[in-house]
């Protein structure tokens, strides 16, 4: 089990790299004009040009610069964002972390629904509650997350229930330590709802088919056989199987999830590393496009590895094969 | 009599179509009955809805299925979970299939002595590497910490019936139990019915379409085709000279 | 003298449709989808105004309601004119003039379009000059609301279609070698696929996004966003190919064609393709969605088509102001016809592999 695990993450080593190599392939189309634009530009000092210059080594051949891009990766310096005017690094670090809260939330939320709507839908097929289930479901999975967000938003504004968006309240700071989580909370609530109904619509539906595949297994009938109660042959006999290929596709879903998360933050305001990165790419400014976009990517990749553990945790097959 | 079973009828519930018709026989303690028919012959269908593991588009129409005395046919569920297991056990066909891939097999084992022993967990742990070791199984210490896919088909089907056995129930339902197994490992298997049936008094209910296992294993045996019994009788007797015509049919399909 | 029996011919198509035929939401989706393809390919004709034609003084005009009687009178369908007032906050307030009426005709003469190159001008209605008829009501610059639908849906369903056309070339390329070959070949492949997998799509969307040129105009943007879309997209159906050609090459009729001594290419095209067919549209059908889902996100923050042209996206864009919202919910509708279509297509998809479904497991 531990092997595996090393060796997960070996393999995510060189994953990383590729999309640091790739990331600096993209950037190279539009930095050499970039430093032209800076130079033009009064607010920028001169200094801080150059700097960045000695420190990407831009007069060197590509593999030099490449290099350098990587070591510095390591250093964790980002390059600098002409648009906040301070290094990168200081401004990635609160947003990565405000999108993975945002992420995660919605990933629970999802998981939380998805997984009992699934089971309840399975035992009850083709009844009533199945089909106003099902029929939901396509209503959710349709439901983009941005025009949900905006119809939240509109919700929101007519009746109060909830903040216009942002992350926290003006009086944030004044708040006991009860009240600052109740305020993130609230503020919460729009964007994990638009961004958990169509996850739910959809792993709703997977559930309900493995848990309907499953029950049909000879070791579902041998558990009855075995004079087991009910209860413990659908909960733990057959959700068990039923779980794994969930399992196996949480690392997509946390993809998806990152993916909608850009574009809802955008939407509702959330200050994550979505909208950062549309600043970013409104303005230009490179260095935090492309820090953006490898942070991105490297949320995913240790994601998917952490699915990978997972599913090798819980299905003994791909432990021991 | 341990069990008895009189004029049970079997249909499909929404169509009426009849799987087993008004089928009798009886099985008594320390025997062992076979029941053989070709596929669609309604033995399997018969031996499930003793324990009642029938498919739930299937229902019993008719009849009783007498058991230690009670009527199994008029049963609610919560009874019959009571019976599963700890009476009555089934072994089944295919034991990749038949076990639950995710959980060891040890287990799985103990599962059946949690719900149907009052042994305390220690008893337990001593207990089930017994059982592996009654089927036959070397280094039960370590078989009982592996994964289903993880052992041999030869002892994933010992490990099958270690788990029946576990409860100590007094019959087992064998569900062609050797029919996925190579030659010599279902001489091997039929070896081992046979020790269980001396050394824990067992009965065995068993189902298979092939009269090689009929003729070394069983003491009585029945002839289904179409979902009823044609013949019923001692084994050497119905094999030696089969009275149905159907009987001499089956014989001569699998060159028997 | 015998006559040869003759076979009803069991088509894959025959059969998928028999299968819509019995389910009604599918066949419902199938209607609703055509219509809304049908209605972009005719837009210029079908909107009685050009995407382009603005008046400010219909600046957020509601929806223009569609008269029958005038003062009791029957006078055939027509629209009242409309003037525009503020009151003391400085809102607009919208008041039909009953004195002056402008009938709605059919066939009339409207603003100029091309179509397959020839240049037409019937509308299939439209209201004279000085009157407007805003169905669903205009935008910030007095556009028809309806008008920019029909012509949105022309970008937003294109689009996915192109997309996905591009995708799946890409893909059928990678997966039926991958699939076909097995091995190190396949292994190499998949990896790539896993990388491409990988990136988070909508970042990756807006970093390609800020490498594009800003000096494109809009139909270059257009192409570059497909392009872009279908550089994410392939990945997932190769994968899905891939699959399928795999399990398909230990099948006979593909061990007889290499028998016969068919190169590796004709064996691919000829025998293994065909079969990946009905797996594939379903495939197709279910990824359509997230490119339409993908321009309209980008267009909504405005990184995608671009005004004076519409797409869905950006017709939604104008929602993203609540105090908009609360005065013109009509603005919304965009996003709802981007669910409809959606919903049609995640509909007619799974209706596809149910029916595909079962009879595999039969062929196995």
């Amino acid at each position: 089990m531990f092997t595996y695990a090393i060796r997960r993450i070996l393999i995510a080593i060189p994953m990383i790299l590729i999309m640091a190599l790739f990331t600096f392939l993209l950037m190279q189309k539009t930095t050499g004009n970039f430093y032209d634009l800076l130079r033009m530009d009064p607010h920028i000092s001169a200094e801080y040009i150059h700097k960045y210059e000695q420190l990407y080594k831009l007069d060197q051949p590509l593999l030099v610069q490449y290099f350098e891009w990587v070591k510095n990766l390591f250093h964790l310096e980002f390059g600098y964002s002409f648009y906040y005017n301070i290094p990168v690094v200081n401004v990635i670090g609160g947003r990565l972390w405000n999108t993975f809260i945002l992420s995660f939330s919605s990933l629970i939320v999802t998981w939380g629904l998805a997984i009992p709507f699934g089971i309840w839908a399975a035992l009850r097929r083709n009844k009533a509650v199945d089909r106003v289930i099902q029929f939901c479901s396509y209503l959710a999975l349709s439901t983009p997350s941005f025009f949900l967000a905006m119809l939240l938003l509109y919700f929101a504004s007519r009746t109060g229930l909830f903040p216009l968006g942002g992350m926290h309240s003006a009086h944030y700071e004044e708040l006991s330590w009860f009240g600052r989580r109740w305020d993130l909370l609230k503020h919460l609530a729009i964007p994990v709802i638009a961004l958990s109904v169509a996850s739910v619509g959809s792993l709703q539906r997977i559930m309900r088919g493995n848990m309907l595949e499953i029950l049909h297994q000879q070791y579902v009938t041998t558990a009855r056989a075995k004079g087991l109660p009910e209860s413990k042959v659908i909960y733990r006999h057959a959700l068990r199987n039923a779980i794994n290929p969930l399992i196996t596709l949480l690392g997509y879903e946390f993809s998806a999830l990152l993916s909608g998360a850009a574009l809802v933050e955008i939407i509702v305001s959330w200050p994550g590393l979505g909208t950062l990165m549309l600043t970013a790419v409104r303005s230009k400014d490179i260095y935090l496009v492309m820090a953006s976009f490898m942070m991105g990517g490297i949320l995913f990749i240790i994601g998917n590895l952490f699915a990978d553990i997972l599913l090798a945790r819980f299905d003994p097959r791909i432990r021991y094969e | 009599m341990l069990l008895n079973v009189k004029n049970l009828t079997v249909k499909v519930a929404r169509t009426g179509q009849i799987l087993v018709n008004q089928v009798n026989f009886d099985l008594n303690a320390k025997e062992v009955v076979a029941i053989v028919g070709g596929s669609g012959s309604g033995k399997t269908t018969t031996a499930m809805s003793i324990v009642r593991l029938l498919d739930p588009s299937l229902e019993i129409t008719g009849g009783s299925i007498s058991f230690n005395g009670n009527n199994l046919a008029a049963f609610n569920n919560q009874q019959m979970r009571h019976i599963r297991g700890r009476d009555i056990a089934v072994v089944f066909q295919e034991p990749l299939y038949a076990f639950n891939p995710v959980f060891t097999i040890g287990y799985q084992i103990n599962e059946v002595l949690v719900y149907h022993t009052d042994l305390s967990r220690r008893q337990r742990q001593t207990r089930i590497p017994e059982l592996l070791d009654i089927v036959g199984i070397s280094d039960p210490q370590r078989v009982k910490n592996h994964y289903p896919h993880q052992l041999s088909g030869g002892m994933r089907q010992r490990a099958m019936i270690a788990q029946a056995i576990a409860a100590d129930p007094r019959l087992i339902i064998a569900d062609e139990p050797t029919s996925s197994l190579d030659v010599t490992l279902q001489a091997r298997i039929i070896e081992l019915f046979q020790k269980l049936k001396e050394e824990l008094s067992l009965s065995i209910l068993l189902i298979t379409h092939d009269l090689g296992v009929v003729g070394h294993l069983s003491d009585r045996v029945a002839v289904m085709t179409g979902g009823g019994i044609v013949e019923f009788g001692p084994a050497a007797q119905v094999l030696k000279t089969p009275k149905a015509e159907y009987t001499l049919e089956l014989m001569e399909a699998l060159k028997f | 003298m015998n006559k040869p029996i003759k076979h009803k011919s069991r088509s894959p198509l025959g059969s998928a449709f028999n299968a819509f035929k019995r389910n009604k939401l599918a066949m419902a989706a199938l209607v609703v989808l055509s219509a809304l393809y049908l209605s972009a390919i005719f837009a210029d004709f079908l909107a009685p105004y050009s995407f382009k034609n603005e008046d400010r003084a219909y600046s957020y005009a509601p929806p223009t309601p569609v008269h029958f009687l005038h003062e009791g009178k029957w006078r055939g369908p027509f629209v009242y004119g409309i003037t525009i007032h503020f009151d003391q906050f400085h809102r607009r307030i919208y008041q039909t003039e009953k004195n002056q009426m402008y009938p709605v005709k059919f066939f009339v003469e409207g603003d100029e379009y091309r179509f397959l190159g020839i240049s037409f001008s019937r509308h299939l209605f439209g209201v004279p000059e000085g009157g407007r008829i805003l169905f669903l009501g205009a935008d910030s610059r007095g556009r028809d609301l309806f008008s920019r639908l029909l012509y949105g849906g022309r970008v937003s369903l294109s689009i996915g279609l192109l997309g996905v056309a591009i995708s799946y070339s890409i893909g059928l390329l990678v997966g039926g070698i991958a699939g076909f070959y097995g091995g190190k070949v396949d292994e190499i492949l998949m990896r790539v696929c896993e990388m491409f997998m990988m990136i988070p799509g909508f970042y990756l969307l807006l970093a390609l996004r800020a490498v594009v040129p800003a000096d494109f105009n809009s139909v270059q943007v257009y192409f570059a966003i497909i392009l872009i879309l279908s550089f994410i997209g392939w990945a997932g159906l190769a994968r899905i190919i891939r699959g399928m050609c795999l399990s398909l090459r230990e099948r006979e009729f593909v061990l007889a064609a290499r028998a016969m001594g068919l190169s590796d290419g004709a064996v691919i095209v000829k025998h293994i393709l065909p079969h990946t067919l009905s797996y594939s549209i379903v495939a197709v059908m279910l990824s359509i969605p997230g490119y339409i889902l993908a321009e309209s996100g980008l267009s909504l923050i405005g990184l995608g088509i671009q005004d004076p042209y519409a797409s869905w996206g950006n017709l939604l864009a104008e929602a993203m102001s609540i105090v908009q919202i609360r005065f013109a919910p009509w603005i919304l509708l965009p996003g709802l016809f981007i669910l409809v279509t959606v919903m049609c297509f995640n509909i007619i998809g799974d209706t596809l592999r149910d029916h595909l479904d079962p009879r595999l497991s039969k062929e196995k």
